[in-house]
């Protein structure tokens, strides 16, 4: 079964209705069943209660949160003697305006605004652009404009990932907060030898943490040189970064020739060694710390229930419509697909599209009337809470626990909260086993083979296996092995490119006209860190309707309808309190899980509402909270 | 460059960049993030200057149109602040002083560094400076025209609010 909540089934063909014996079908009288995964919440009134009783319960606030990109703040309430956190509220501080900016406009105009609401991903947000706008236009990148695509969004995360792995997050595992934090795990760090010392050169465990210091750690100033080499092959065919110059409907207009492609390689393998060392590097912090405490496992734990969009397309197969995006969808080098509680529900975009639904209840926006599309293109119900009826209509107030407290929305798919971190693309894979035949990457099943070429290192196959248990650990080891994934995704694209480059088939672009007459589009796509969508709708040439999910508006999501919290908020409510330094509460724990979703919030501010101008420049990065 | 007076910096750079210039000094935009100035300072030909002057719009709270000059402070803050700064800088932040704290962290910068900034009286989206932001451009041109023609070194660590004055 796909949908468990939303009323929508399936006949003999397949093809998606809704049921016609539930009385208001999207109504939100019912609660969803949530698979055993709700979490316990207390009350605003029992938490005032308990602050007012127990001197032992204190609100521990982190504003901002530090290390994540954009503008993100967490309330918590903590029992300092039960160890355990009572409450927690994400709060997305600013608001980003693209939405809104997008109104009006000529939809080409989509690619370069939009890749400014991210200061890492704002090539994943163009090229999400694109895809949205071939949708609705009706155009088809040539094969070699989809392959230069796909690899710019491989480089792309290639920055992403060592940028997350070890100058945000991977500070927290750092020699100089451990030793502050928990110095008892200082002390067997650095008697315990490294499983994997002979991969990334490190003898004890101790030594990889000193190694992971801020600003002087080996691994920190390595990661920083990384996110250059990334950067260095992408700016070769976008032009520039973090905003690509290159990137249009119809495919890209750089041009190409075999010298850029050696260019690219001379980085792209680069990456190989580095994988190798990343990943064993992860997995040795993981299980130091798992061997360390148990309890580790329950820092940051959520139910397995994670969603991705898939990326980089078939160039043979994709048509950009919405009609054959099943077809296509399944052809990527990641699989799109809805993880339930640990178990493969969907691999069709369209399924994941028609279980989208976006609620504002606890976001600093007003509702919107009416329900513009019953279907979407291809005659499937659509949720009047579907991105493509959903209107961006900001309401600026004071932050109130009980109703309204943050700028980000609460994306549900079929009305559960979901992780749509970039683990979620391995996963999906792993289970699903449609990857395109290729020597490199090998889906089990219940796991991921990933055979890197020799480099300065010889072969390898590493393998990243779907964990049996969800944490802020297993989030990080993931995004580990994602590096290797992607890096290998890359060299898939590259031989692709190659063969064209032989065969001729250069070109790069197709022309188009901007129609008149009203068109819907989606761009499922995703970033360096996870799930990203565009839902635009044109009439009469321009934009009327444009909506963008980011994975940090599914992840920093606020309470839902049904007062179901968000990932960041589910997960901190699981984490119990680890930290055991003397030096007053440092809330480690709490920082580690929200930074293993790699948060990345909003940044550049324009809101214009009705009473007058705020106007804030900021200008930073911004794929966090919606709009 | 369509940001008003927050884009005092580009704007002196294209109008700088169409000047007579003694040889060894050049020009450059930095309107980019500082991770990749850092880079370009590491590899830039020649890339050890004798000195540096940094241009920009920062919003301190300063009366509207005020233009500061003063030589850079070699204090930095708090490895936990670098870290930050960092941070930021690699998601996306672009401020002149995140640059200078960063490119000062990692030794790159110029004995000598000086810093022009506008506090900006416009704020909002704009092809061209607010008249006031204008008249500051001309000055803040002149005077480091001055500067770079003078040959005079500079031995000072202090900040020097509205040097320009002079000619007022």
């Amino acid at each position: 079964m796909c949908f468990k909540n939303l009323p929508v089934e399936f006949d003999a063909e397949g093809q998606p209705y809704l049921r016609e014996d539930v009385r208001d079908p999207y109504g939100m009288e019912r609660s969803p069943d949530l698979n055993g995964g709700a979490v316990s919440t207390l009350t605003r009134d029992q938490i005032e209660d308990l602050l007012e009783r127990n001197g032992h319960i204190e609100q521990k606030n982190y504003d901002p949160v530090t290390r994540v990109a954009g503008a993100l703040a967490f309330h918590t309430v903590v029992d300092l003697e039960e160890r355990k956190v009572l409450e927690s509220r994400s709060v997305a501080t600013l608001f980003r305006g693209y939405e809104i900016i997008m109104m009006g406009r000529d939809p080409r105009d989509a690619i370069y605004i939009t890749s400014r609401a991210c200061g890492v991903c704002g090539g994943t947000h163009s090229g999400t652009a694109a895809l949205a706008t071939e949708m609705a236009v009706g155009v088809k990148p040539p094969p070699m404009g989809i392959v230069i695509r796909n690899m710019l969004s491989v480089l792309e995360y290639l920055l992403d990932l060592p940028l997350h792995l070890f100058l945000l997050a991977g500070p927290d595992y750092s020699e100089s907060i451990i030793r502050k934090t928990n110095p008892e795990l200082w002390a067997s760090a650095e008697r315990t030898e490294a499983p994997h010392a002979n991969v990334h050169g490190y003898a004890t465990v101790g030594e990889i943490m000193v190694d992971m210091n801020a600003l002087t750690g080996k691994l920190y100033l390595e990661a920083l040189h990384m996110t250059r080499v990334a950067k260095e092959a992408y700016v070769l065919i976008g032009g520039k970064f973090p905003h690509p110059q290159t990137m249009v409907p119809g495919g890209v207009s750089a041009t190409v020739n075999i010298s850029t492609f050696n260019e690219i390689y001379l980085r792209l393998q680069q990456f190989f060694d580095y994988s190798k060392k990343v990943a064993a590097i992860y997995d040795d912090i993981c299980d130091f710390f798992y061997d360390a405490n148990p309890e580790y496992k329950s820092v940051g734990r959520t139910q397995a229930n994670l969603i991705d969009n898939g990326v980089w397309d078939d160039p043979y197969a994709y048509d950009s419509t919405y009609e054959n995006c099943n077809e296509w969808g399944e052809k990527r080098w990641a699989t799109p697909g809805v993880i339930i509680d640990g178990e493969l529900v969907t691999t069709k975009l369209q399924n994941i599209n028609l279980g989208l639904e976006e609620f504002i209840d606890h976001s600093f926006y007003e509702g919107w009337d009416g329900q513009r599309f019953a279907t979407d293109p291809a005659g499937a119900p659509l949720s009047p809470h579907h991105p493509w009826n959903k209107e961006t209509k900001p309401r600026p107030q004071a932050t109130n626990w009980r109703e309204k407290y943050t700028w980000s929305t609460s994306p549900r798919w079929d009305r559960q909260a979901m992780d749509a971190e970039c683990t979620a693309r391995m996963w999906t894979t792993a289970l699903a086993q449609l990857l395109p035949e290729n020597p490199y990457i090998e889906a089990t099943g219940h796991s991921l083979k990933l055979l890197l070429p020799e480099g300065k290192e010889p072969e390898m196959e590493l393998e990243w296996h779907v964990p049996e248990v969800w944490n802020a650990l297993e989030r990080n080891r993931g995004r580990a092995y994602c590096v290797a994934y992607t890096a290998l995704v890359g060299l898939n694209t590259w031989l692709q490119g190659m063969e064209l480059m032989k065969e001729g088939k250069t070109e790069v672009s197709t022309k188009f006209e901007i129609p008149k007459d009203q068109r819907l589009g989606v761009g499922f796509w995703g970033a360096g860190r996870g799930f990203v969508s565009h839902h635009l709708e044109l009439d009469g040439g321009v934009v009327t309707n444009y909506q963008i999910i980011t994975p940090s508006t599914f992840n920093a999501s606020p309470r839902d309808p049904w007062g179901t919290p968000g990932m960041y908020e589910t997960a901190v409510l699981n984490t119990p309190i680890l930290e055991t330094g003397s030096g007053g509460f440092q809330g480690i724990d709490v920082q580690r899980t929200i930074r293993s979703f790699d948060p990345c919030m909003p940044c550049t501010t324009h809101v214009h509402t009705d009473e007058g101008v705020i106007t804030r420049e900021v200008n930073t990065c911004a794929c966090g909270a919606d709009d | 460059m369509h940001l008003s007076d927050l884009s005092f910096g580009p704007m002196m750079v294209e109008r700088l960049q169409t000047m007579d210039w003694p040889e060894g000094v050049r020009v450059e935009d930095f309107s980019y993030g500082p991770m990749a100035i850092l880079e370009w300072f590491e590899e830039s030909p020649g890339k050890r200057f004798d000195r540096a002057i940094f241009i920009g719009a920062e919003e301190r709270g300063r009366e509207p149109g005020t233009l500061s000059a003063y030589e850079w402070l070699a204090e930095l803050p708090p490895p936990e602040e670098i870290q930050e700064r960092v941070a930021n800088a690699l998601v996306g932040v672009m401020s002149l002083e995140n640059l200078l704290f960063i490119a000062q962290h990692f030794e790159v910068l110029p004995v000598e560094t000086f810093v022009v900034e506008l506090e900006p009286v416009d704020l909002e989206w704009g092809m061209e400076l607010s008249p006031l932001g204008e008249r500051r451009m001309e000055k803040a041109i002149a005077w480091i025209r001055r500067e770079v023609h003078s040959g005079v070194k500079h031995v000072g660590n202090g900040r020097r609010e509205e040097v320009p004055k002079r000619n007022e």
